[in-house]
């Protein structure tokens, strides 16, 4: 019941989980290092994805500044992804921008949960919110982007 | 529909939106319409993000998994890479947006590598007509006008520095957004990480390489620098052979300004003298240790302080003598391993006290002469070592402070002695029988914790016990539960009903099991009806949990079955006194299984389920669905049939998740302790607890009898003494030998840690005589206490089962120094105590933080609680 993540989610909290303790972690007791930790991987996953997104594009274009080894593209690979769903991440990373402008607390929820891959109890832990609360907020963070995103692909 | 742009209509619309969230469709139409009123672009903003809420998810659900978290992946394969990124915030891989740009007088050419502090570009002085190395400086740094300024002053100190094996600084500057930028001689070859990740370097080459490091420390250290961060990745080693240092004068910064990020740390660890890894003050004898480091790793391709992660590092850095792979024992020269050991003495007074004593040695090796006679230092292991640990600067880094502080956390405990004495007079230690297990458990709600014993033996019933709250308890003979005939094996006290008292369930061995409903004023009346209290089971124990989340508590029994193996059963309750078998994966077995135990170990909130003598034994419950999780998922395998028993679970190194206690009658592992990492995984660490010697284990209990903040464990042996561990707060334990609590020597099988004389400390039940006509008593000891302060909650759930069975209450105060998190879990299994949450706190005064989560998903926070004191806390619907 208060567990609503797919297994795909669960994996993702696992693998940056996993890496926070081969990083020698575990020896922290402390939320608010872990907290500062994830926030660093969201931030981190962000900026590299969107830099990839926007090379990917260049390609596409013919716009080619450089020679581009496609092994070096990234895990998904150049095929993969869709020139589609590359617009739309970027669009979500812009609107992303400015949410964080005008209300930085759910977009720090949706960071955490998107770019981070940490689940509700995770997200409620590291902000020090209520798990309804963060539940609601994060709603709100997706609803925003959405909307946004929706304007930006009409527009 | 364009959302607000402005920030303080934004929160307007958010909390309009919050509010309305919760609310059935019908109901947030009136809401907004009522507290919108006239404004109806506020009505529609908030109604078309309400409408989005289901939309938006799916779409960002989809990028993610498409494209976002198969991305997380490379950090699992590769976490150094996940270190690098920390370091930098860039992607090795990315393409950037400086090459191809110009800078002042600089055309920016490709990105040549990272280091601690920024990406370094290769770049054209087209002024100057050479090439040159770019550094930029990450622009947090460059912020902050302090660091600036150092920043500046350092460059220039090293502007003027001009030495072969120091890489050349020609300039420093700003770019247009206020970057900082140093331009830096351009080498071509590569660094010496890279060289030594090829492998060892042979002596005579490694020689000649540390001994232009040490001449370049020697300049250094003359203009009143010291690196503090000499490591491989900061050398470079041209293509003609030459060593050059780089990066001085921006590690002091580094650590100063706080900006050196965890992930960096880590991998600068290895090389941290022992006077920084206490944070004291150092001086150029530190540049002096780490070149010993780089030294020896280049000789072996290791380096001499290694541990899996920075405590473990820093402890070896401190503690340990270092050590020549004992390949590398004959191959290299004793002349060489002196000057290894003088780079590398713990104590700064016993090292070389300058880089020019160290270059004198070196050439004297490269001459063949004979090393000086210096007395008392020649043996690696003769090095004497300050074991004091204390903070004597003022300022370190916050990355610094962190891990220093973890290293602390690891080391060092706190001891205040607690003693059991033993209670000897009373029917409960008087009275002989073949007592199974016991339960503690307040079933009168007098404030008073009772207890009911169980007898194997055929013929005979529970021995139930009133808390007398005179530090004894009187054996109540007119109840339901002690007339009720039946080989008992264990009982579990809980809310079946959410009335608000304690009904208690028996397995039983050979005979129907047992359920007794509290009628109130503790009165009780056997259950007749439903399969569960009328299938002829053997059971050996129960828990209860409510493992689909709907307020009633189910129920899970393992059951043995020694001739013929049987399915465990798991029951649940339908909330109208009903309990309705149930079948999915967990009791899908057949198996000879003793114990199991409910507990949400992935930390989501529900509980998760383990269970012995079967195949399987770790359940994950996703939404009510129990399933495996084998071991090679970080599940915990099967220990061998039969000769497995129980588990109890704790989170026994503070981390914040449960780690589980696997007992086994087999001597030679006796139980099993898996540290549990991050709910993700269960790894076995049985260097943790000194062995107990022939120990035949039955149950495990942890409870922190000795207030310091840390869970101890106690350990029932069937064939012996039983065993007390002490949690030394380090992350391992020490084995109590002389306490009364371990000197029977009885046939132990159930325990548990209970404050039955409401005194703030955990005193100690244990029940003996199992396997028929032994004939023993049960052990009670009292603890005596100490000086350390505690806290005691009980819980009333509201939406969640009322005996707040699976709600967890974390707190996070500093206790002896160190800021601690602690959590418990109400359980209701065999091996679990009684439903309060007791919890240590050595010399806290107040309690920062409590927070408590909720089966139902309800979070609870308290803050600044008074210790010593028995809190009830209600669920709060918000």
């Amino acid at each position: 019941m208060a567990n609503q993540a797919g297994p795909q989610t669960l994996q993702a909290t696992a693998l940056v989980h996993e890496a926070w303790l081969r990083l020698g972690g575990e020896n922290q007791p402390n939320w608010e290092n872990r907290a500062h930790f994830f926030a660093s991987v969201a931030e981190v996953m962000r900026n590299i994805l969107v830099d990839r997104a926007r090379r990917r594009k260049r390609i596409r274009h013919g716009g080619k500044l450089h020679r581009v080894d496609l092994e070096t593209t990234g895990s998904e690979g150049m095929n993969a992804i869709s020139a589609a769903r590359d617009d739309e991440f970027i669009t979500l990373h812009e609107a992303l921008e400015r949410l964080e402008a005008i209300d930085p607390e759910p977009a720090n929820l949706l960071k955490l949960r998107y770019f981070a891959g940490l689940t509700i109890p995770e997200l409620a832990e590291a902000t020090d919110l209520s798990r309804r609360t963060t539940e609601r907020r994060l709603a709100y963070a997706r609803s925003w982007l959405g909307s946004e995103m929706q304007d930006a692909m009409k527009a | 529909m364009q959302q607000p742009q402005d920030p303080a209509e934004a929160k307007q619309v958010r909390e309009l939106f919050e509010q309305a969230f919760d609310l059935p469709e019908n109901d947030r139409q009136r809401y907004l319409d009522e507290v919108c009123g006239d404004n109806l672009d506020l009505l529609q903003k908030v109604k078309a993000l309400l409408d989005q809420a289901g939309p938006a998810r799916k779409k960002l659900d989809e990028i993610a998994e498409e494209l976002i978290w198969p991305s997380l992946k490379s950090f699992k394969d590769t976490p150094s890479i996940l270190d690098d990124w920390l370091g930098t915030g860039l992607d090795p891989n990315a393409n950037d947006s400086l090459t191809g740009k110009t800078i002042s007088h600089f055309k920016i050419l490709e990105p040549v590598g990272r280091g601690g502090m920024g990406v370094v570009y290769k770049a054209h002085d087209h002024m100057l007509e050479r090439t040159v190395a770019l550094k930029f400086l990450p622009p947090a740094m460059g912020a902050d006008s302090n660091a600036k300024e150092r920043f500046i002053r350092e460059a220039k100190v090293a502007c003027e520095i001009d030495h072969p094996n120091i890489a050349t600084v020609h300039e420093i500057g700003e770019t247009e957004d206020g970057q900082m930028f140093i331009a830096m001689g351009y080498y071509q070859g590569e660094s010496l990480k890279q060289r030594i990740d090829q492998g060892s370097i042979n002596t005579k080459e490694s020689i000649n390489l540390v001994r232009q490091l040490a001449a370049a420390l020697s300049k250094i250290h003359e203009n009143k620098i010291i690196h503090r961060d000499i490591k491989p990745g900061n050398l470079i080693v041209t293509d003609d052979g030459t060593m050059k240092l780089l990066d001085f004068g921006l590690a002091k910064l580094s650590f100063e300004s706080g900006y050196t990020q965890v992930g960096q740390m880590i991998g600068t660890v290895a090389y941290m003298s022992p006077e920084q890894a206490r944070a004291e003050k150092i001086d150029e004898r530190t540049d002096i240790w780490a070149l010993g480091v780089v030294f020896y790793e280049m000789l072996t391709g290791q380096r001499p302080f290694d541990g899996s992660d920075a405590p473990s590092t820093m402890h070896a850095i401190l503690e340990k003598d270092p050590q020549l792979p004992p390949e590398f024992n004959d191959s290299i020269p004793r002349p060489v391993q002196e000057i290894l050991g003088l780079c590398l003495a713990k104590d700064p007074d016993k090292r070389y006290q300058s880089a020019s004593d160290l270059i004198s040695d070196l050439d004297r090796v490269i001459e063949g002469e004979r090393l000086p006679h210096r007395g008392g230092l020649k043996t690696w292991a003769g090095h004497s070592r300050k074991r004091k640990i204390l903070i004597r600067s003022g300022i370190i880094g916050g990355a610094m402070a962190l891990l220093f502080l973890s290293y602390m956390a690891f080391y060092m405990s706190s001891n205040d002695e607690a003693r059991f004495v033993p209670v000897t007079k009373g029917d409960f230690v008087e009275e002989l029988g073949s007592f199974a297990d016991l339960a503690m458990g307040d079933y009168d709600n007098d404030g008073w914790v009772d207890l009911v014993v169980t007898s194997q033996s055929d013929g005979k019933a529970a021995h139930l016990y009133h808390n007398d709250r005179k530090g004894g308890f009187e054996r109540v003979r007119d109840s339901a539960i002690a007339t009720e005939m039946g080989a008992g094996m264990s009982p579990s006290w809980a809310d079946q009903d959410n009335d608000g008292d304690l009904d208690l369930y028996i397995c039983t061995e050979k005979s129907k099991d047992l359920f007794f409903r509290n009628l109130g004023y503790g009165k009780f009346q056997k259950e007749l009806h439903g399969d569960w209290v009328n299938t002829k089971t053997d059971g050996n124990q129960v828990c209860w949990g409510d493992y689909d989340n709907d307020g009633q508590l189910d129920l899970y029994q393992a059951n043995y079955g020694w001739t013929n193996p049987e399915m465990n059963s798991l029951y649940r309750n339908n909330g109208d006194g009903l309990m309705e078998a149930v079948f999915n994966e967990s009791n899908s077995l057949k198996g000879m299984s003793h114990g199991c135990v409910f507990s949400d170990y992935d930390n989501d909130g529900d509980v998760d389920l383990f269970v012995g003598g079967q195949e399987k034994v770790l359940f994950r419950n996703e939404n009510g669905e129990m399933t495996h999780v084998p071991p090679e998922e970080g599940g915990i395998p099967r220990y061998t049939l039969d000769t497995d028993v129980a588990f109890v679970s704790g989170d026994y190194d503070n981390d914040g998740d449960l780690d589980v206690i696997y007992t086994t009658w087999n001597p030679d592992s006796s139980f099993l302790l898996y540290r549990n990492e991050g709910g993700v995984r269960f790894v076995h660490v049985p260097h943790v607890t000194p062995s107990g010697g022939d120990v035949r284990s039955m149950g495990a209990y942890l409870g922190d009898y000795d207030n310091d903040g840390h869970l101890d464990l106690f350990i029932t042996n069937r064939l012996g003494k039983n065993s007390l561990y002490r949690n030394l707060g380090n992350g391992s334990f020490e084995l109590i030998l002389d306490s009364p609590a371990v000197s029977e020597g009885r046939t132990s099988t159930g325990a548990a840690f209970s404050d039955y004389d409401n005194d703030g400390d955990l005193d100690l039940f244990v029940a003996n005589g199992v396997w028929a006509d032994f004939d023993e008593s049960c052990e009670m000891y009292r603890n005596t206490g100490n000086s350390n302060s505690w806290i005691s909650f009980s819980l009333v759930g509201t939406v969640s089962n009322k005996s707040a069975i699976g709600a967890k209450v974390r707190i996070r105060t500093p206790v002896n120094g160190r800021n601690l998190t602690q959590v418990r879990e109400v359980s209701a299994s065999s091996n679990s105590n009684d439903l309060r949450a007791h919890f240590g706190l050595g010399d806290a005064k107040v309690i920062d933080f409590v927070r408590i989560e909720w089966p139902s998903g309800i979070v609870q926070d308290l803050t600044d609680v008074d210790v010593n004191q028995f809190l009830t806390v209600t669920e709060k619907v918000d």
